[in-house]
């Protein structure tokens, strides 16, 4: 069995320029699909401070989101979609589907520091004469969303993870690129070890970002 | 899409569970024998923990699947896709519990352990008699919201073809082209079988951070 146990790292090397569209194109995904979730879990948590309908809407639009696999949101997206006669790229369905999903784990975090957030704080708001939203505005989301940052850094790598699924869409970003690249050759195992370095490389980077972001961002109390 | 189509759906989810059942079963044994190891194993034993966790955690399932799928006929193992697809699986989700139950161990005091060793127990004692039963406590909500993740992990099977809850959607929706029922009624049972899990691990982790603070 030992005599085909040959790794062929050549393959690797050779093949190893084609990568750097595929890792752009994931960190395009990366990029656009954490802005657009950041924005809509913003949107969510408040919504879900709110009261009625609006609290409703937002609480059962994060719960199916958290509860449901990303792989059927997008391929409801990417199948769906046309159906009501909304064509969009596959590339944009698949920034669409993820910052969808991950919008809902935004809110969560979101909600979370913003109800940390001292009573005090928002009482004091409204004694010095500000309106309930304007205290909300100016006092306790700006804090609230500082005090995110630790937590949304940990989504945002699990958000990179999560961009290799748009492969099964056909979006040539690492998977799909290590998937036809593995096609073409006896190498499949080493195409899939090479992009497993690649992904850990990437997300060891971004860990080091993010630790830098927040410790710049860290308020001494 | 009709009732024929439903049934056929409802016989793919059961398959969907039963993988996330023996998903499950295996990525506890991992995380529980994984965590207890690097707790009580000494230090070389310890970092080959952490760096198998910091491996499994940093790359993403689907590519684990295409590695356990590959990597097992490159070294010369013959399995199904099915065993493949419960392999990925559980190992990823045995490293996030192996996280839950270091987490749990490493809260505890010191001083019980020292305690525990100065009463002359056996590392293992000391482990079954003090410290499991308090970071039981400790992991249990956590472990609980592991759960869903696990279920949800199953979709991604699909990929290699495995018959689950996800390709059978799939398979309706390119016949019957009525898209949006399928994968509305795929969202519905998948929601049914995640939430109680997400609930109870919600209400889990209240009672117990109500408990101490």
């Amino acid at each position: 069995m030992n005599s085909h146990l040959r790794f062929d790292l050549n393959y690797i090397l050779r093949h190893l320029p084609d990568f750097v569209p595929a890792i752009s194109m994931a960190l395009q995904i990366l990029a656009l699909a954490s802005v657009i979730a950041m924005i809509w879990g913003t949107i969510l948590a408040l919504a879900r401070l709110g009261r009625g309908p609006i609290y409703w809407a937002a609480t059962g639009y994060i719960e199916l989101f958290r509860n449901t696999p990303l792989l059927v949101q997008i391929y409801f997206a990417f199948f769906g979609l046309p159906v009501f006669g909304i064509f969009l790229s596959s590339f944009t369905t698949g920034v669409l589907a993820i910052a969808a999903q991950h919008g809902a784990f935004f809110a969560e975090i979101l909600r979370g520091t913003i109800q940390s957030i001292q009573t005090q704080q928002r009482e004091a708001g409204l004694a010095l004469g500000m309106m309930p939203n304007q205290t909300m505005r100016y006092v306790i989301l700006p804090q609230a969303l500082r005090n995110a940052i630790p937590a949304s850094g940990n989504q945002v790598v699990l958000l990179l993870q999560d961009t290799a699924l748009v492969s099964t869409i056909g979006v040539y970003e690492i998977t799909k690129t290590a998937h036809s690249l593995a096609e073409r050759s006896a190498a499949s195992f080493e195409m899939f070890v090479a992009i497993g370095v690649i992904y850990l490389i990437i997300s060891g980077l971004m860990s080091v970002i993010l630790r830098g972001i927040e410790g710049t961002c860290r308020v001494v109390r | 899409m009709n009732y024929t189509d439903l049934l056929y759906l409802f016989d793919a989810a059961s398959k969907t569970m039963m993988m996330a059942i023996i998903a499950i079963v295996m990525s506890t044994f991992v995380g529980v024998i994984g965590g207890v190891a690097s707790v009580l194993g000494g230090r070389l034993v310890e970092m080959l923990v952490l760096a198998a966790v910091y491996i499994l955690r940093g790359i993403p399932i689907l590519v684990q699947l295409f590695l356990v799928y590959f990597g097992l006929p490159f070294f010369g193992f013959r399995v199904s896709p099915y065993t493949v697809a419960i392999i990925a699986i559980s190992l990823h989700m045995g490293a996030l519990v192996v996280e839950v139950v270091r987490g749990a161990l490493v809260a505890l005091p010191k001083q019980q352990s020292e305690s525990g060793l100065a009463l002359g127990m056996t590392p293992l004692m000391l482990m079954i008699e003090v410290l499991a039963p308090q970071a039981l406590r400790a992991a249990l909500p956590p472990y609980v919201s592991l759960i869903p993740i696990t279920i949800k992990a199953t979709s991604l099977a699909s990929v290699i073809s495995i018959w689950e809850l996800t390709l059978a959607s799939k398979e309706i929706a390119n016949q019957t082209l009525a898209t949006f029922e399928v994968f509305g009624a795929a969202f519905a049972i998948y929601f049914v079988i995640c939430f109680p899990f997400t609930w109870f691990g919600r209400r889990l982790e209240q009672r117990y951070t109500g408990y101490w603070q």
